[in-house]
């Protein structure tokens, strides 16, 4: 690209003065909100509904907390209790964000789902994504989060739908059958 | 001394944005795909490395700098990787036109607010790393955008320190120093792999007289064919567009950096008739650049005029590149149409809008670029002078 030296100091004064004139309108910070979106409120989805079933070797177990801490800027967690089947269920929860429109953003969705069961917690899920529409792969997998407490946690990687060439990458006690 | 893959490092510095705050057992989210979880183990048990900003405002909310450090396995057992991300907070740092600068780990002009991230993350960095840093493997620093930054400031130190094998990474990330700082990193680090999108913004700022490392050889990796200024274009994750995960894939650099040299290098060949188009903007700056090259290329006067050049002739530069285009024009219709294109584009840029291209001779010729030059050393004094 550069023809040699003798040429590259123009050049970059080239890109420099260039610079100067484009980026000047972005020292108005109004301006700069704007182009950047920043009153821009975006949807973001932080978890599809989830159902689960919680065992101890098979048992149900009735009575336990499940907790749902999802980030997004910030902390938000909800809890339920695991009826007398040992089942559980939280509503899909969305949000308006400015997040998604700010140019220094990269903020990631995370999803953690934990139960306590004698002094213990269990991760039943944990993940964490750049997407913040649904995953079809996750929503599929959180309305059958069917976990026996004696299992090991280990990460699973399963196929984001959305893009096949990457995965969602899970740590979980739970394990799916249709894998 | 292999370096990571394409998929690895920019997996990595996204990765790196999701360590925000522990959840309720004190635990990150961490989980990583199939091929990273193989190769590097990350333990947050002590939480990441955190660097604190001051500044006037923000003396104790602002966290600004952010690292995480894995330890090779398997193929890359004895390696190391650091991960590095920024804040919104540096914003401020980009688009502030007084950015001052302080003195770097290798005796060179940086940007001062990064070196002064840089510095509160030492104390804990060299406490992680000097552990583990023994063997002699290979220390692989990554960063996107601010952390890009950060992860370059952060290589020369370890390199510095360590005098191990160190490579970089960085995605969109911005100029961190003046030539001084760009030449000492690009000899001190082992292998650069500075990856752009062509409608970026980031990597544009700060402006000149800051520039990228490495400043020689073939360092930037541009993913895309891009063009213009776009936000989104910044982006690393998979719904991007078109998002450094997505461009930065597969295994192989060499891969990546064939395609690169086909973005860089598009032919550009411009119509005199359209010369109203033009405008004096870094666009236009680029295109014309390209255009230039194009017709000596298309014309075979290409390796002549860079031969000529690097022998260097009693002649200056822009005479002899003058002459060059002289020839190239009496060498075909075609040709002259193209030269006639390029001056009428030059011409415009530099404000000469009125002024037809009459003739193709040496004298006209060096007088466009004269315009052109004196135009923009006169932005260059004003700006320092605003300075």
């Amino acid at each position: 690209m550069m023809i040699n030296p003798k040429l590259r100091k123009p050049v970059l004064a080239i890109v420099f003065t260039a610079l100067a004139l484009t980026l000047t309108p972005l020292t108005s910070s109004q301006v700069m909100a704007d182009m950047f979106g920043f009153f821009k409120r975006y949807d973001v989805h932080l978890s599809p509904e989830v159902h689960g079933r919680i065992t101890l070797d098979g048992e149900p177990m009735a009575g336990l907390t499940v907790y749902r801490e999802l980030f997004y800027e910030k902390r938000r967690v909800d809890t339920t209790s695991t009826d007398s089947d040992g089942s559980f269920n939280f509503p899909q929860k969305d949000i308006k964000s400015s997040a998604p429109g700010k140019l220094f953003g990269e903020t990631h969705v995370t999803q953690v789902i934990t139960v306590d069961y004698k002094e213990k917690t269990y991760l039943l899920w944990r993940t964490s994504t750049s997407r913040i529409k649904p995953s079809a792969e996750i929503t599929k997998k959180l309305g059958s989060l069917d976990c026996d407490l004696t299992m090991p946690e280990k990460l699973q990687h399963f196929p984001m739908a959305e893009h096949p060439s990457f995965t969602h990458d899970v740590s979980s006690i739970c394990r799916w059958t249709d894998q | 001394m292999s370096a990571i893959s394409p998929s690895m490092a920019s997996e990595l510095a996204e990765r790196v944005y999701q360590i925000r705050s522990p959840d309720r057992t004190g635990r990150y989210a961490l989980e990583t795909s199939a091929g990273l979880n193989k190769a590097f183990d990350f333990n947050l048990a002590k939480g990441p490395i955190k660097g604190a900003t001051g500044g006037l405002l923000g003396w104790f909310e602002q966290t600004s700098g952010f690292a995480m450090v894995g330890q090779g396995k398997d193929h890359f057992k004895g390696d190391h990787v650091i991960a590095v991300r920024g804040t919104k907070s540096g914003q401020d740092w980009l688009t502030n036109g007084n950015v001052g600068l302080a003195t770097s780990h290798n005796n060179s002009p940086v940007h001062a607010g990064f070196n002064e991230t840089f510095g509160s993350m030492k104390p804990t960095l060299e406490k992680h790393l000097g552990r583990q840093v023994r063997g002699g493997g290979t220390v692989h620093c990554v960063g996107h955008s601010l952390g890009g930054a950060m992860a370059s400031l952060i290589a020369d130190w370890v390199k510095a320190r360590f005098n191990c094998t160190v490579n970089l990474y960085t995605f969109g990330a911005p100029r961190v120093g003046l030539d001084g700082y760009a030449t000492k990193s690009t000899f001190a680090i082992d292998a650069h792999y500075r990856c752009t999108h062509g409608a970026d913004p980031v990597p544009m700022v700060p402006l000149w007289p800051f520039i990228h490392a490495p400043n020689q050889g073939g360092g930037e990796y541009r993913l895309d064919g891009g063009q213009g200024i776009s936000v989104g274009a910044h982006m690393m994750g998979v719904d991007a567009a078109p998002g450094y995960r997505n461009t930065a894939r597969g295994d192989d650099w060499g891969a990546l950096k064939r395609r690169s040299t086909n973005f860089l290098n598009q032919p550009v060949r411009l119509k005199y008739e359209q010369r109203h188009q033009a405008s004096f903007t870094t666009y236009w700056a680029d295109r014309i650049n390209a255009a230039l090259i194009t017709l000596l290329k298309d014309a075979g006067y290409y390796n002549a005029v860079v031969a000529q050049a690097a022998i260097g002739t009693t002649l200056t530069f822009y005479d002899m590149l003058s002459r060059a285009l002289e020839k190239v024009a009496r060498a075909s219709e075609q040709f002259a149409s193209q030269t006639a294109g390029l001056l009428g584009h030059m011409l415009v840029f530099a404000g000469h809008a009125a002024k037809a291209v009459v003739d193709l001779s040496y004298q006209f010729i060096r007088w466009v670029f004269d315009r052109v030059l004196s135009a923009l050393y006169r932005k260059v004094r004003q700006a320092i002078e605003i300075i």
